[in-house]
């Protein structure tokens, strides 16, 4: 396992101001790019044109002289989106400190490997040949970084949380905000029952096996919020030890890794239709982007796999209901009360929290605000228009080019989740954090099962129709 | 509470201003592998959370200790490990 320096002289500086925070965590930066493409593409669209052209996507093909001939048609509109890319998340990425000599070069490597598996998803043979462009992406990622290991030249582009919170904002452009409205309680009721039950049987096993409370707290957040996010967010809240801290983080890239590959496999096995698919993976998937990666991946099955009922978006959209809305939003409010318990209740360390309810604003993910924000400009833009018209005009012009944009940012972040993964470095758990953690992803899949399927099933169906 | 006191001045101070304290993103990213596979060390679910090099914990900048040391260009040496603390140097990926 990694060691960590203390800090250098260089790095004495002034204690960060909480406006800092603007410029100095990628939330932010996934909402100004995020809302910012928006803003573009409704001005665009309300005078008479569209981002159309700039978010240039493959389309569907049977030959590689098709694939051929559609890249040279669209060549300049591909070189141009490279560029919009290239400078939208390098200005954020240089914000963050990644030096963008850097950041460029490992990101041209990323955006044609992107495109290439892009590419390779539209081929009319695709589903046939189980080639789904997040699964793709992720087992070269995977292959790669576990065999001959990724470059390091390549490090600073893969920046998967920065991708797929971008994508997340720009996904809230083709998510009504009636829907968020209509379903946002039912995800956050079925969330809260999964977090609750998973973090108890995850706590209760690890502290009846005789782990440490904070480590206990720590693998029962990974597991039951919001994955490594949930752990690091909780690992600081209680003051773990260090090396605790890295057993939840392995535990949980291990299982969100194997739930990616064995989630969706299982829907499709049972037939279930992409909103109740999305619903139990938004429930059972441990990460934002493992779990977008699995509930692309099924609804890619809508219409090319016999059985699967529903439209393809509402994988994608039941899934982040569920998991940013009904489960990520809460990490604050669990990190208050866990911190809260820590100094209050668990044995003391020679490190002591100070706690107070600014914790909750602190870690709360500030991306979501960027989804919920283009989801209501959308629908103020939308407003004038009956559902023919958004259909013909709104869709094409203005929802569909986004949507785009996003499937672009999705791609980068699955391609990046496999090529950081090196299994070989991560710690060693130990057998009772696995079990302790494995308890909790047992009882989460079967609860989230029957919640997804027979207590909220007929509404989440309706989800996809 | 066992606050550490800096100098004359007895104002409380915090792991924010502590030497020993390391909340560098890409420092953390490189101290726990995997954490850039599905999360980040730049996200705000994290706050301003650091490694403690003394403890070796991972902590919150509000949290004290009674091992508090002032940063300074002039003072920065580190004190000798804590037992099982090796305070081998990570290599920060982008810098």
């Amino acid at each position: 396992m990694a060691e960590i320096a203390e800090r250098a002289p260089s790095r004495f500086t002034a204690r960060p101001s909480h406006w800092g925070e603007l410029i100095r965590k990628e939330d932010w930066w996934a909402i100004w790019i995020g809302l910012g493409l928006v803003a573009v593409a409704i001005t665009l669209f309300a005078n008479g044109g569209s981002i159309r052209w700039i978010a240039v996507a493959p389309q569907k093909w049977s030959h590689l002289a098709d694939a051929a001939a559609q890249l040279q048609a669209h060549g300049l509109q591909y070189a141009a989106l490279f560029v919009l890319w290239a400078a939208s998340l390098g200005i954020g990425a240089a914000a963050l400190g990644i030096k963008l000599s850097r950041f460029l070069p490992a990101f041209l490597f990323i955006y044609l490997l992107a495109g290439a598996i892009y590419f390779l998803g539209l081929w009319d043979q695709a589903a046939h040949y189980n080639l789904e462009p997040p699964l793709v992406a992720l087992g070269l990622g995977l292959l790669v970084s576990n065999t001959v290991g990724a470059p390091r030249w390549l490090e600073p582009g893969l920046r998967v949380e920065f991708y797929i919170k971008t994508g997340i904002v720009l996904l809230g452009a083709g998510l009504p905000l009636t829907l968020i409205a209509w379903a946002g309680p039912v995800a956050i009721v079925q969330a809260a029952i999964v977090s609750l039950v998973t973090f108890g049987v995850i706590y209760f096993t690890a502290v009846r096996l005789g782990l440490d409370r904070r480590l206990a707290a720590t693998l029962g957040t990974g597991g039951a919020v919001c994955g490594v996010s949930g752990a690091i967010a909780i690992g600081g809240a209680v003051g773990a030890k260090k090396e605790h801290v890295s057993v939840a983080i392995s535990l949980v890239v291990v299982w969100a890794i194997v739930m990616i590959f064995l989630l969706p496999l299982a829907a499709r096995g049972l037939h279930l239709s992409t909103g109740v698919a999305g619903a139990w993976i938004g429930t059972s998937e441990f990460a934002d982007a493992a779990g977008l990666a699995a509930a692309q991946t099924y609804g890619g099955y809508a219409g090319n796999v016999p059985g699967i009922g529903g439209n393809a978006d509402a994988a994608v959209a039941a899934f982040t209901l569920m998991k940013v809305i009904g489960r990520d939003v809460w990490i604050g409010v669990w990190a208050f009360v866990l911190s809260l318990i820590a100094t209050t209740r668990w044995e003391r360390t020679p490190v002591q929290s100070k706690t107070d309810a600014g914790e909750i604003w602190r870690r709360f993910p500030k991306f979501v605000l960027g989804f919920l924000a283009a989801s209501a400009v959308i629908a103020l833009v939308s407003k004038g228009y009956d559902y023919a018209a958004y259909k013909k005009e709104v869709v094409p012009g203005l929802v569909a080019p986004l949507q785009a944009l996003r499937t672009w940012t999705f791609t980068f972040a699955f391609l990046s989740i496999g090529l950081t993964t090196k299994i070989r470095e991560f710690a060693s758990v130990g057998a009772k954090p696995l079990y302790a953690f494995t308890a909790g992803v047992a009882v989460n899949v079967l609860l989230g099962f029957v919640l997804s399927t027979q207590v909220f099933g007929e509404f989440w169906n309706l989800l996809g129709q | 509470m066992s606050a550490h006191r800096a100098g004359g001045s007895r104002q409380a101070v915090s792991c924010a201003d502590c030497r020993h304290f390391n909340g560098q993103p890409a420092d953390i990213e490189a101290a726990f592998p995997g954490l850039a596979s599905l999360s980040s060390a730049y996200a705000a679910v994290r706050s301003q959370d650091g490694v403690c090099a003394v403890h070796d914990r991972y902590v919150s900048a509000s949290s004290v200790c009674a091992r508090y040391a002032a940063t300074g260009r002039d003072e920065f040496k580190s004190p000798p490990p804590a037992p099982g603390n090796h305070r081998k140097s990570a290599l920060a990926p982008y810098q």
